[in-house]
């Protein structure tokens, strides 16, 4: 009875917040076009400097040639992971700017369930962007793209995974405690965003934003995904490795943090606007 | 006196939150550092001939953050009408500024001047941080020389932004049409590549973008060259200024007549 509570629940903030996103539907083609935007200049920025579709010195840093590819890697690992970060983080945020977050927490469903139906309506949205990029990108951009190559690297996908949930967590926990979460928010989707190698390979960065990088875990999922996209598992053992390690330990700080917060938030109070 | 009033509010909101600017600063630094390590990684290092010999300028870095920084400030007055009327919309508060004795026209050039200068000073901040990161050498020359262009380019995004104005009160939320024009103008003005790569009708169609010529003129003089030999793109700057003032204020008194009619609305 439990169960299938906490799963009419889950299905219930769900379809709330899939309806709030269909309510500013221009939002979507914007978001759409945010992928063209990124691949686009991708190419036209490896054109304008080379007049070559292949760069040598890419190759020399990653293995990949074609930085049309390598970009749009990355950027597919950098949507999907951003997910979960922006799922946990902004369904707090949201509630709290609309005033209903003390509402939806005293409800009789728990707090993970309130997150993974927002973080779920995120990852639908994220596999509609990829069933419409992957085409298109194809077609556009001319990706040499193997889709049993990319079907064969979604289990280290899935492992990074772990560890984007339980740094959402912690966000999330810290977020509870801010009055104005947003810059919060801002700085820290800017810091993933830089240092998650989605359009260059961290190797490029100063020493101390590659030690960054390492440390979260974007960019080590998009290093190992790469890895096995190009060739195969035997050659990633080292990447796949401190991924899992890494995940493990993401997984158990978030959820702590965030337990901890909440049992906090719990004494002092939750704020609204 | 209207227009400090409008300014001054709009910069004690902002500055009010010191996280606010800290995290304006660090987006603004993220999107160039993305596209210029990413052309460093394909480019093998930072010198281009092929964009050396399209606009005279090869080394990319430089390239890229003179044209980023101008595309900032050039989208700054959209956003301050995009954004800035529909904050106040949606905090009940725009009805309550008409009603005020001021002009509404008073008001919303308030509202993007307020919005270009703030912009103009956290892209001062990062153009130094990129100047640094990237080792561009500035000189004091190039700068003293630079400002008359970066005057005049500031007039003409302003007379280009008022045509959101107008749009804004009519329409309420483009906040996803902004957006989509702002990436259109990365990619018409040759922000992060030469326009070289476009096709020819591509090439004349961004000619209409103030920033194309903007970023054009700064970038030639970062690279030594004299007003005189970049009065083609003065000279489209200084027609650009007074046609888009006309269109954006022809635009703002049709959409104030409708909306007069129809209402203001909150949300």
């Amino acid at each position: 009875m439990g169960v299938t509570n906490e799963l009419r629940a889950l299905y219930g903030v769900a379809v709330k917040s899939w309806r709030i996103f269909l309510s500013y539907r221009v939002w979507f083609i914007s978001d759409v076009m945010f992928g063209f935007f990124f691949v686009g200049q991708a190419l036209l920025i490896g054109m304008g400097l080379t007049g070559e579709r292949n760069s040598p010195a890419l190759q020399q840093l990653t293995g990949y040639s074609d930085y049309v590819t390598f970009a749009v890697l990355g950027f597919m690992v950098l949507g999907f992971g951003l997910t979960f970060l922006s799922g946990f983080v902004w369904s707090v945020v949201d509630e709290l700017y609309a005033g209903t977050l003390e509402y939806s927490f005293a409800a009789p469903i728990r707090r993970l369930t309130f997150f993974l139906g927002n973080v779920l309506t995120r990852i639908f949205l994220s596999l509609i962007y990829m069933a419409i990029y992957v085409p298109l990108f194809v077609v556009l951009f001319d990706i040499q793209f193997n889709p049993f190559n990319f079907i064969k690297a979604l289990p280290v996908l899935f492992v990074g995974t772990v560890g984007m949930i339980g740094m959402g967590m912690a966000a999330a926990g810290i977020v509870l405690y801010l009055k104005d979460p947003g810059p919060f928010i801002t700085i820290l989707e800017m810091l993933v965003f830089a240092l998650s190698g989605a359009m260059y390979p961290i190797s490029i960065l100063p020493k101390g934003l590659q030690i960054m990088a390492k440390i979260l875990p974007y960019a080590p999922t998009s290093e190992a995904v790469r890895k096995v996209v190009a060739y195969g598992y035997e050659k990633a053992v080292g990447e796949i490795s401190y991924l899992v390690g890494l995940s493990l330990i993401y997984a158990i700080l978030g959820y702590l943090g965030y337990k901890w917060s909440e049992k906090q938030a719990r004494t002092v109070g939750l704020k609204s606007y | 006196m209207i227009l400090p009033a409008v300014i001054e509010k709009e910069f004690r909101m902002f500055f009010r939150y010191p996280l606010r600017v800290i995290s304006s600063i660090l987006v603004g630094l993220v999107f160039l550092l993305q596209f210029v390590f990413f052309g460093q990684a394909v480019l093998g290092g930072r010198y281009s001939q092929l964009l050396a010999s399209s606009t005279g300028m090869g080394d990319y870095p430089t390239y890229a953050l003179i044209g980023y920084v101008l595309w900032w400030v050039s989208v700054s007055p959209m956003e301050a009408y995009v954004w800035g009327v529909r904050r106040e919309l949606q905090r009940g508060t725009f009805e309550m500024n008409i009603l005020s004795p001021a002009r509404i026209l008073e008001l919303l050039s308030g509202l993007a001047v307020s919005w270009l200068l703030m912009d103009s000073a956290l892209m001062g901040i990062v153009f130094l941080i990129g100047a640094l990161i990237f080792d561009i050498p500035l000189t004091f020359t190039i700068i003293l020389k630079s400002i008359p262009i970066i005057l005049a380019s500031l007039l003409a995004f302003l007379g280009f932004g008022f045509i959101f104005a107008g749009l804004v009160m009519l329409l309420k939320n483009i906040g996803p049409f902004a957006q989509i024009f702002e990436f259109g103008m990365l990619f018409f003005s040759g922000v992060f590549f030469p326009l070289s790569v476009m096709p020819k009708w591509l090439v004349s169609f961004s000619k209409l973008f103030p920033l194309t010529h903007a970023a054009s003129a700064v970038r030639a003089i970062f690279v030594g060259k004299t007003y005189a030999e970049i009065q083609g793109e003065i000279v489209w700057l200084l027609f650009l200024i007074p046609l888009y003032w006309a269109a954006g204020y022809l635009i703002f008194k049709w959409a104030e007549k409708i909306t007069r009619v129809v209402g203001y609305g909150g949300y």
